[in-house]
């Protein structure tokens, strides 16, 4: 067992005992031993089924909006950041939560871990990150992986494994990782020609089946109607195509633009597997660029687009 | 057909290698701001100054209410080009209007590049009321560069052009024009 479970759970038990919250939002085992599951404990005595490791990969910030009564969050380094923004943008009151932070060392990709040699998904029991190896434990039997093999890569390349925002923190801080990993896929494309680029885009639009998993797992995506979805002004009609794939997702890059944090709940959410934080990544890299802003590490800090500087910079755009 | 997997659209054998190809005139959408780029183009116009037809304006009280999902919505719908304009930083009508706009739409840009819009496609810039010379030069350098681009979308031009016109569809007409 991860050591900090027992601390996650020592802390959730105190909290509702005391009375203190009247909810802990939480991860519980899911029903394989590689997925994890949002846990709502609101007794004392069933704090026991939480957990906590590198199976933990719903962004928990998402739970968050519109509870009643005061809650207590686990949250990874990328969950705080989320919950920083809601806090700015007033979808969330900073005093009616408790944050538990938990220091992330990765998340696993399942995807990965299938394709990894020596392991069968379907035997997994556990899996341990330690340093820069895996621990994949298949009963008796286990296999010890290079971290690239099995984590996701916005978590080989995090910023803040280290949650910003919290009350709590269980375990050690972690310090940031290689940025360029985080940003190897969006960098790639950028590399490209423009016809590469527009043909590599309109390629991966036109896989998109507009389920919009990637809205409903985005902790940022809370409008309720989103302008995909909505008739009056219907800027997404119902055609199956690229140009209606298109408007829709660069529409949410738009609006996402010096929100997004990165925690790849788009790519994991995608059924079809469109690119989605590389987009995201690259408005979140422009935005660092001719801004200066980058989402999460202050509560109060403004988005971008809703400021400005009268002295912003112009270099993006065009010369009469 | 299809444009997906990158062949290059003008280089494409189709329907639009026909004469009319040769005649063939981008349709370029213009988000201008009432008080300064639409009045720049009404003094190049009251000017005489000559500039492409090409340009259909959208009039908007402030570069501010361009919303980046009109210049997404109307490649969507086909558009060859989009150029937004507004008023001078600091001489906004509203103050500030084009301080939101200048940081939407340099995003915008940088976004449309990104995903292989050719930048030619897209512009946006500052026009001001005094402005008529130079909003003629760039529609006209706007046209000349999208030209030997081709059409943006050539699939949809060919459904719009397969859509009956309005006449055809027949119903009750509105009795104020019955007359005319």
């Amino acid at each position: 067992m991860n050591p900090k479970t027992e601390e996650i759970r020592q802390l959730a038990r105190e909290l509702l005992q005391s009375e203190q919250v009247a909810t802990v939002i939480g991860f519980e085992p899911g029903t394989e031993a590689y997925r994890s599951t949002p846990a709502f404990v609101t007794k004392p005595e069933d704090c026991d089924n939480l957990i906590w490791g590198p199976t933990c990969t719903q962004n928990l910030a998402n739970y968050l909006r519109k509870r009643q009564g005061k809650t207590a969050v686990v949250v990874k380094g990328c969950d705080a950041r989320a919950v920083a923004v809601l806090c700015n943008e007033n979808q969330l009151k900073r005093e009616d939560l408790h944050i538990i932070g938990v220091p992330c060392e990765g998340l696993v990709d399942t995807c990965k871990l299938a394709d990894a040699e020596g392991v069968r998904l379907a035997d997994v029991t556990e899996i341990e990150i330690v340093g820069d190896e895996a621990i994949v434990r298949m009963g008796e039997q286990e296999a010890r992986l290079p971290v690239d093999m099995v984590l996701r890569d916005e978590c080989l390349g995090c910023q803040s494994p280290t949650p910003v925002v919290c009350d709590e923190l269980v375990g050690e801080e972690i310090p940031a990782r290689d940025e360029a990993k985080f940003r190897e896929l969006c960098d790639k494309i950028g590399a490209m020609s423009p016809e590469e680029r527009q043909a590599y885009f309109e390629e991966q639009f036109s896989k998109c089946i507009r389920c919009f998993a990637c809205v409903k797992g985005c902790p940022m995506c809370y409008c309720t109607t989103c302008f995909a979805i909505q008739d009056k002004p219907q800027y997404v009609t119902r055609m199956v195509g690229l140009d209606e794939n298109r408007m829709f997702h660069m529409g949410r890059a738009m609006h996402l633009a010096g929100r997004c944090v990165g925690c790849g709940a788009c790519d994991r959410a995608c059924p079809v597997g469109i690119p989605l934080r590389a987009l995201n990544t690259k408005l979140a890299a422009e935005t660092k660029d001719l801004f200066a802003c980058v989402a999460g590490f202050d509560c109060e800090k403004k988005a971008p687009l809703i400021e400005f500087l009268p002295g912003d910079t112009e270099a993006a755009l065009d010369k009469a | 057909m299809s444009n997906v997997g990158g062949v290059p659209l003008q280089a494409e054998p189709t329907a639009t290698e026909t004469p009319a190809a040769a005649e063939w005139q981008p349709r370029i959408v213009g988000i201008l701001c009432y008080w300064c780029s639409y009045a720049g183009a009404d003094l190049a116009g009251s000017s005489r100054m000559s500039y492409p037809p090409n340009i259909r304006i959208v009039r908007v009280p402030c570069s501010g209410r361009a919303d980046p999902l009109f210049v997404l919505r109307a490649f969507q719908r086909g558009a060859d080009g989009v150029i937004v304009a507004g008023c001078h930083p600091g001489d906004c009508h509203y103050a500030e209007g084009n301080y939101y706009a200048r940081r939407r739409m340099s995003l915008l840009k940088r976004l449309v590049e990104y995903v292989g819009i050719p930048e030619e496609r897209f512009k946006a810039l500052w026009v001001s009321a005094s402005e008529g010379k130079e909003f003629a030069h760039v529609i006209n350098e706007m046209v000349e560069a999208i030209r030997p681009l081709g059409p943006f979308r050539p699939e949809l031009a060919e459904r719009f052009e397969a859509m009956p016109e309005l006449e055809d569809v027949g119903g009750e007409s509105c009795p104020e024009h019955e007359s005319a």
